[in-house]
């Protein structure tokens, strides 16, 4: 870079959830250690556009700033990840923002990913600890083995990356998508979320359930936090499959 | 065992789901163990006419105990038809961006969707062309195996087209086999799954040899030099002539 260092970015635009999309472009001065995050804070301070014109700056969403809370999914260059965690030094230049595309937009680089919480819902992602009786007095006991592979789900942090990348999952198709169905398996595995496995089963024994998933297993190769999501899928079909002959056979 | 949160429509929706689970299981049973069979028939005219004779006369069989089209009916065109119509769905509800996530398994997701298409299209034009249940074409003659097979093969764009055709399928087929053992949860991690990727490769690849092979030989085999009588343009053997034994 032997010209005057600046940091080139190119970003999707739409003012709001019906708007007609357009590109803007905005270069600001290099400075070391920006992410993307950090990058658009200061184009909000200064939201002037690459032709010098004035304007509304750039909306987006973020929360953490550590990877964890996934809110700031987007697509840059390409790749749908954490714009808090794409760090500026090592991206190609012009830097390509584009929101997610597969849940409904609110504004410029913001979408609304409740469709996921709703999944969550649906699926029962939590683990019972009470009802009108106490369920457990002692904390049970898990397998280390176990532990190791149920850490790795647990780090979702539905940022909507597997989801984005998934061809079966879109704004017009039924799909639970990749995201909530690792939380099953991992839900399912523990000695007291066994409870709801049933529930969480048949929950995606529906239309728009597991049965959907057509194997192009770019979910996993997407998630930030390498969640084994295939696995848990192919687990899924088994787990699947045996309450289907359960409740053919034993109901 | 019954709970009150089970959805209210959960019957509609275990529907969903036996159907899916079916149109797995119809792509290897009894579709795909079809495709082997009649692969392996096919190549069977490797070995010569006569024994490739041989192994159709053991296919007719049925036919002497008047089941063949029943079975043919009930065991391969409807399980197609129902494989193929719930494909279609299965192909509606997915969109597909290979150019952004250019990985092996999303391409084979991909091609999967398309060879599926070109195979069921490629299946009704060789429907049409040899057999009798989509009228139009020539039928094909089981007592005159091999000649019936290389006059129907002899047109200059059936060596493209079955080609194009038998490849579609037979990769549908060992991509199919390979899903099928996810879907069902057999091959769970990815250790697992790159080895039955193997063997579906190579299932895949020598059922695709096979068949080009096959084809290869219908098409340069010369059926003058056999001695079973000459059969006429239309697939019928002359009127008079006897074949081996029927
Ligand atoms: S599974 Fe991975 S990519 Fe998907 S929502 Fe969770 S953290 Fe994000
Ligand atoms: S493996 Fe299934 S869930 Fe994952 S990207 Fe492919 S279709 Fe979507
Ligand atoms: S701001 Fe939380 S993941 Fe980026």
């Amino acid at each position: 870079m032997a010209e005057k260092k600046v940091i080139h970015f190119k970003i999707k635009r739409q003012n709001g959830p019906t708007g007609a999309p357009y590109w803007e472009e905005f270069k600001m001065d290099y400075a070391p250690n920006h992410n993307v995050v950090s990058a658009l804070m200061y184009l909000r301070e200064h939201p002037v556009n690459v032709d010098g014109k004035k304007i509304e700056p750039v909306v987006w969403d973020s929360n953490c700033m550590e990877e964890v809370c996934g809110a700031c999914s987007m697509i840059i260059n390409d790749v749908p990840r954490q714009a808090c965690a794409a760090l500026i030094d090592d991206l190609e230049q012009p830097i390509v923002l584009e929101p997610l595309t597969k849940f409904p937009l609110i504004r410029d680089l913001m979408v609304d990913r409740q469709k996921m919480f709703d999944a969550l819902l649906k699926i029962k992602a939590w683990v019972p600890m009470d009802g009108s009786w106490d369920i457990h007095r002692h904390a049970p006991l898990i397998a280390a083995g176990e532990q190791s592979v149920r850490y790795l789900f647990s780090r979702c942090m539905t940022c909507g990356c597997c989801m984005e990348a998934c061809p079966q999952f879109h704004q017009d198709s039924a799909f639970i998508g990749p995201a909530p169905l690792g939380q099953v398996k991992m839900h399912n595995s523990h000695p007291t979320g066994k409870y709801a496995n049933e529930d969480r089963l048949h929950a995606i024994m529906g239309d728009g359930g597991l049965t959907d998933c057509g194997n192009a297993q770019n979910c996993v190769k997407v998630c930030p936090k390498d969640i084994p999501l295939t696995d848990a899928i192919a687990q899924l079909g088994r787990q699947t499959t045996m309450q289907w002959l359960r409740d053919m056979f034993v109901k | 065992m019954a709970d009150a949160a089970v959805d209210p429509n959960a019957l509609g929706e275990r529907y969903h789901f036996l159907i899916r689970r079916l149109h797995s299981l119809s792509g290897i049973v009894p579709v795909g163990v079809f495709l082997c069979v009649h692969m392996s028939v096919n190549a069977s005219v490797l070995a010569g006419p006569a024994r490739f004779q041989f192994a159709v006369d053991q296919i007719h069989k049925l036919a002497n105990l008047g089941i063949l089209k029943p079975v043919e009916v009930l065991f391969i065109f409807l399980p197609i038809a129902f494989h193929a119509y719930v494909g279609a769905w299965i192909w509606l509800t997915g969109k597909p961006e290979i150019m952004r996530y250019p990985h092996l398994d999303n391409i084979r997701y991909a091609v999967q969707r398309w060879t599926g298409i070109i195979a069921i299209v490629f299946i009704l034009a060789h429907l049409w062309h040899v057999h009798w249940i989509i009228p139009g074409g020539t039928e094909f003659d089981a007592h005159a195996a091999a000649e019936s097979a290389v006059n129907a093969m002899a047109s200059l764009w059936v060596g493209p087209v079955y080609a194009l055709g038998v490849l579609c399928a037979v990769f549908h087929f060992a991509n199919g086999i390979w899903t099928f053992l996810i879907t069902w949860g057999v091959t769970i991690g990815p250790g697992s799954q790159r080895r039955s990727g193997w063997v579906c490769g190579i299932i895949g690849v020598v059922l695709a040899l096979m068949g080009l092979a096959a084809l290869a030989k219908f098409k340069s085999m010369d059926v003058s030099a056999l001695q079973h009588p000459p059969v006429t343009a239309t697939g019928k053997v002359e009127p008079g002539a006897q074949t081996t034994g029927h």
